[in-house]
């Protein structure tokens, strides 16, 4: 995500050199905190504020969760020899990365592949990976295999810090991670799809099963599609609670769209819906700012390239369900009563 | 007879080992010498493609995929000016924060060595020198950085006092303490205040002494990072205030580094890493040309 | 020196008092800070040390979403790799001391251009030694070095694991540059403060260079160099950005040698920003601790040693 917005403000600044944005890149935690505490204008989160963090803002405060951005999350492997696509579902993917699964050829792999690929799978250990640092992807991985397998749920978790990985070795960030896997063969590991659009053809990467039972490899269409379903699913209203909603959770059960990627995710801008409050400690100038910026983010920002051509940097467009969802969203931010935008 | 014989073989014996021993110092040398070279030589190599004009006067560039990067974009170049404005707004902190109390103590020290104080404080000065950075880090984190919730500028520059203070007030001390007892008693003869001896013979030695002692710390302190992840920050422009995050050249090191998936944010990271040595290469060669043959026992390494 | 006589005029020693009084403060503003260091870094893991006790050092369980904080893996991470470092820092570091005290009055050009460039690998900040070692060492360790390392010395636990390049090995090696300006300085003054009159006596015995460096030199040098690789010690215990970049990162107790790991300084910095919860906050702080209470050992132990070797001479190390 930080690549992302410093892309973004990178960008911004070209267009309004007048604005000066900076950005704090700290984990969300401190994220929130700092937006808890007034520090920043607007947060960043990959992931929306759990029950405890939201008792801890200020009394009588609505704190907006705004999408900006998503991500999709990919099982990539190195298996020298094979190209295909391996299909995986969740339950099978947690059962890797628990350690309950050890050989690539094991039935429960294989059954999931055609006849043919099925044959191709090696006798050989997996060598997992994952990330040593905490991430939102990571989140988003382990919610996934959260989900879909309980022993892991009850064990481990999910978080956007680190994990107590049972199996595996941490390699620090998405590119640590891939670098991991393309240096060592037979191993699998948690990996951002921006890495691979970014650098196309780097990387084997498998297909997910998603709940209408379809094997999907991921791309920016069936991710973004996974989110306008997420939204379709029911986002809290306005100014509730976002506790809890995932898009992953929101599209583990759906079954109606058979080509969303199930392993999407979101992830959030935090915003005071009174900045003039004193909590919120924004002048109007700054207020005005950064809902502008905000709304070019949302409206203009989404294509992540820079203004000359080229491929882009990996994040897939917001859906216009979620675009309009933000639109409407930032329209109620007011400083003084009147509306900022 | 066997018994010449016998001698003549250990003697020979004793001049081979020694060869053999003398070869195994040379040979430890050579590889200490030998990561100084490549470290060199491979941050010249790839450093050097960085280096424009442009990149001492532009921000860090925009993560630039493989396709970006190849198309051109001037989105995709960038510089290091947020680093080098902060590094140099927190180090010159440092030092007026550092300098003025390191020669002070480094007097006490030297003028008046038999007192308890000086004794215990000049051991914990040692020590305070050699104790890793991340600790005095995390000691102003404490401190300033969760008092005043913010990563700053101020913060930063206080732990970089703390780190160079040891090493003014060491070579402070140095520097008096060469200078001879009979230069002192002479002045005080002539009726001269202790103090206006002391300034007098601090003065005198200013040129070489205390601004070998300035030079070293700030070598050390504009190379250092760990402290500066946990209270300076990070902020992609230069300086916006002094209770705002600051960058600084060692941490676009430590950050563009390490985020390899975009090959020209590793490129930056190397450009800086070039800056960076050029300035210490600088710095540690001005010193050598004050040290002279006075402070042999004062070392660049500190 | 000896003891100058007091001043008799009333401005004198007004303003010798104004002098001693304003750098005496700054003397006791040095222990002030040392001082300030242990009190700021217990009263910001307060809450972890009140949590998790002695526990936080004995425990093997790092596992943030559970809010379980234990460093012991990461106390045997520091170890491990400062241990690597003085097994191969120690004999270059006291080969270039000797090196540069013994050897280099014969050739004084070479000796003293090989004495400035090992005193230039310490000006280099330890942040490119990291980012060098990430994208030179660590391929190079993971390609030629370990594969070797494991073929052969495989069946001991030390070698047997997956060649991965960002692990404790690297890590050592990284460390053992860094250190060995430290030691080979040090010991080099060390050397130099042994008497001419102990060379000379073996060199009238008729020994070569090498028996006087052996039974004269260094005998009497031994609790000075001694001192030295104590004092790298604490240097590559306090070692925090060239270590982190290769290290690896894994928060398990490691198996092997070739195998990730974790070091005490490595992990504040990679895991700061990404707490969460005062607990969290506080267990990092605690980390600090550790290595607060680990460095003061080592470097007030190292300085003592140091201290005696060199006390009569008029360079103070």
């Amino acid at each position: 995500m930080y690549p992302l917005m410093q892309a973004w403000i990178n960008t911004y600044s070209y267009l309004q050199p007048n604005v000066q944005i900076s950005y704090s890149a700290v984990g969300s935690g401190k994220g929130i905190a700092g937006i808890t505490s007034g520090l920043y204008t607007v947060g960043e989160s990959d992931a929306p504020l759990s029950a405890a963090q939201y008792a801890k803002l200020p009394a009588n405060s609505t704190l907006l969760t705004i999408p900006i951005s998503d991500s999709g999350i990919i099982p990539a492997y190195n298996l020298p020899g094979i190209t295909a696509h391996l299909n995986f579902t969740g339950n099978v993917l947690a059962e890797i990365f628990y350690g309950s699964i050890t050989m690539w050829n094991d039935p429960r792999i294989a059954n999931l592949q055609s006849a043919s690929v099925a044959a191709q799978l090696p006798a050989h250990a997996i060598q997992v990976y994952h990330r040593s640092d905490g991430s939102g992807t990571m989140y988003g991985f382990t919610q996934f295999l959260s989900d879909s397998n309980s022993t892991w749920k009850n064990n481990i978790g999910y978080s956007t810090s680190t994990l107590a990985w049972p199996v595996g070795i941490g390699c620090l960030h998405n590119a640590g991670v891939a670098d991991c896997i393309a240096t060592t063969p037979y191993s699998i590991g948690p990996l951002e799809i921006a890495y691979e659009i970014a650098n196309p053809g780097q990387i084997n990467y498998g297909a997910v099963r998603n709940a209408y039972g379809n094997y999907i490899v991921a791309n920016l269409t069936n991710i973004s599609q996974a989110l306008a379903a997420g939204v379709r699913n029911g986002l809290p209203s306005t100014d509730a609670q976002w506790t809890g909603f995932s898009v992953i959770q929101a599209t583990f059960n759906d079954t109606s769209d058979a080509y969303i990627y199930p392993v999407s995710t979101f992830t959030y801008a935090l915003v005071y819906q009174d900045l003039s409050a004193s909590y919120a400690s924004t002048s109007q100038a700054q207020a005005v700012a950064a809902l502008n910026f905000l709304s070019w983010v949302v409206n203009n920002g989404q294509s992540s390239a820079p203004t000359s051509s080229g491929s882009t940097l990996g994040y897939p467009p917001l859906p216009s369900s979620a675009v309009t969802l933000d639109n409407s969203l930032l329209a109620t931010i007011t400083y003084n009563g009147t509306p900022v935008l | 007879m066997t018994s010449i014989n016998q001698t003549g073989r250990r003697q020979e014996w004793r001049r081979v080992f020694d060869r053999i021993m003398k070869g195994l110092v040379i040979l430890a040398v050579v590889i200490a010498v030998i990561p100084l070279v490549l470290v060199v030589w491979d941050v010249v190599a790839q450093g050097l493609p960085a280096i424009t004009l442009n990149f001492f006067t532009h921000n860090p560039p925009s993560p630039c995929s493989t396709g970006q990067i190849a198309s051109g974009s001037a989105m995709c170049w960038g510089g290091i000016l947020n680093g080098i404005e902060g590094s140099f707004l927190m180090v010159g902190m440092a030092t007026l924060i550092a300098v003025p109390v390191g020669v002070g103590a480094g007097i006490y020290f030297s003028e008046w060595p038999e007192s308890r104080l000086s004794f215990l404080s000049s051991f914990t000065n040692d020590v305070l020198a050699e104790f890793p950075t991340i600790t005095i880090g995390l000691f102003i984190f404490v401190l300033i950085v969760e008092t005043t919730r913010t990563f700053s500028a101020v913060a930063g520059a206080t732990s970089l006092a703390i780190i160079m203070l040891p090493i003014v007030a060491r070579t402070t001390e140095e520097s008096l303490k060469l200078v001879p007892t009979t230069l002192r008693e002479a002045s005080m003869a002539l009726g001269i205040p202790r103090w206006k001896t002391i300034f007098r013979i601090v003065i005198s030695t200013g040129r070489s002494g205390l601004a070998t002692g300035i030079l070293l710390a700030i070598a050390r302190a504009a190379g250092e990072t760990a402290p500066l992840v946990v209270t300076a920050g990070y902020l992609n422009f230069p300086p916006t205030g002094l209770f705002q995050p600051t960058a600084s050249i060692p941490y676009i090191i430590y950050n563009f580094g390490t985020g390899g998936d975009y090959a020209n944010w590793t490129t930056t990271a190397w450009g800086a890493a070039l800056a960076l040595v050029v300035f210490m290469l600088i710095l540690n060669l001005s010193v050598k040309l004050f040290i002279g043959r006075k402070f042999a026992g004062v070392r660049a390494e500190i | 020196m000896t003891a100058l006589p007091k001043e008799k005029r009333s401005s004198g020693s007004k303003g010798d008092l104004v002098l001693k009084a304003v750098v005496g403060a700054a003397a006791v503003g040095v222990i002030a800070i040392l001082v300030g260091l242990g009190v700021e870094l217990t009263s910001g893991s307060w809450l972890s040390i009140k949590t998790f006790g002695l526990g936080f050092i004995t425990g093997s369980t790092w596992n943030p979403p559970r809010d379980i904080f234990n460093v012991f893996p990461f106390i045997l991470g520091t170890l491990i790799t400062s241990a690597l470092a003085l097994l191969f820092g120690l004999p270059i570091g006291l080969g270039v001391a000797i090196f540069l005290s013994e050897r280099a009055g014969r050739a004084r050009g070479l000796g003293a251009a090989l004495g400035s460039l090992v005193e230039l690998l310490a000006a280099v900040p330890s942040v490119i030694y990291g980012l060098w070692g990430l994208l030179v060492l660590v391929p190079f360790m993971r390609e030629y070095v370990e594969p070797t390392l494991k073929t052969y010395l495989g069946f001991t636990q030390l070698f047997n694991a997956a060649p991965f390049g960002l692990d404790l090995l690297t890590a050592g090696v990284v460390l053992t540059i860094m250190i060995i300006p430290t030691i080979s300085a040090v010991s080099r003054d060390v050397l130099n403060a042994v008497p001419n009159s102990q060379r000379e006596a073996m060199y009238s015995l008729g020994a070569t260079d090498w028996e006087v460096t052996r039974k004269a030199v260094l005998p009497y040098a031994r609790s000075g160099i001694f001192g030295a690789t104590i004092l790298g010690l604490g240097r590559a215990v306090g070692e925090t950005m060239a270590v982190t970049f290769v290290v690896g990162n894994a928060t398990a107790i490691p198996t092997s040698l070739i195998s990730p790991g974790y070091t005490l300084t490595s992990l504040i910095v990679n895991q700061f920003g990404t707490t969460t919860d005062p607990l969290s906050d506080a267990a990092l702080v605690e980390v600090g601790l550790v290595l607060f209470m680990l460095a003061l050992v080592i470097n007030f132990f190292a300085r003592v040693l140091v201290w005696r070797m060199t006390r009569s001479t008029k360079f103070r190390v």
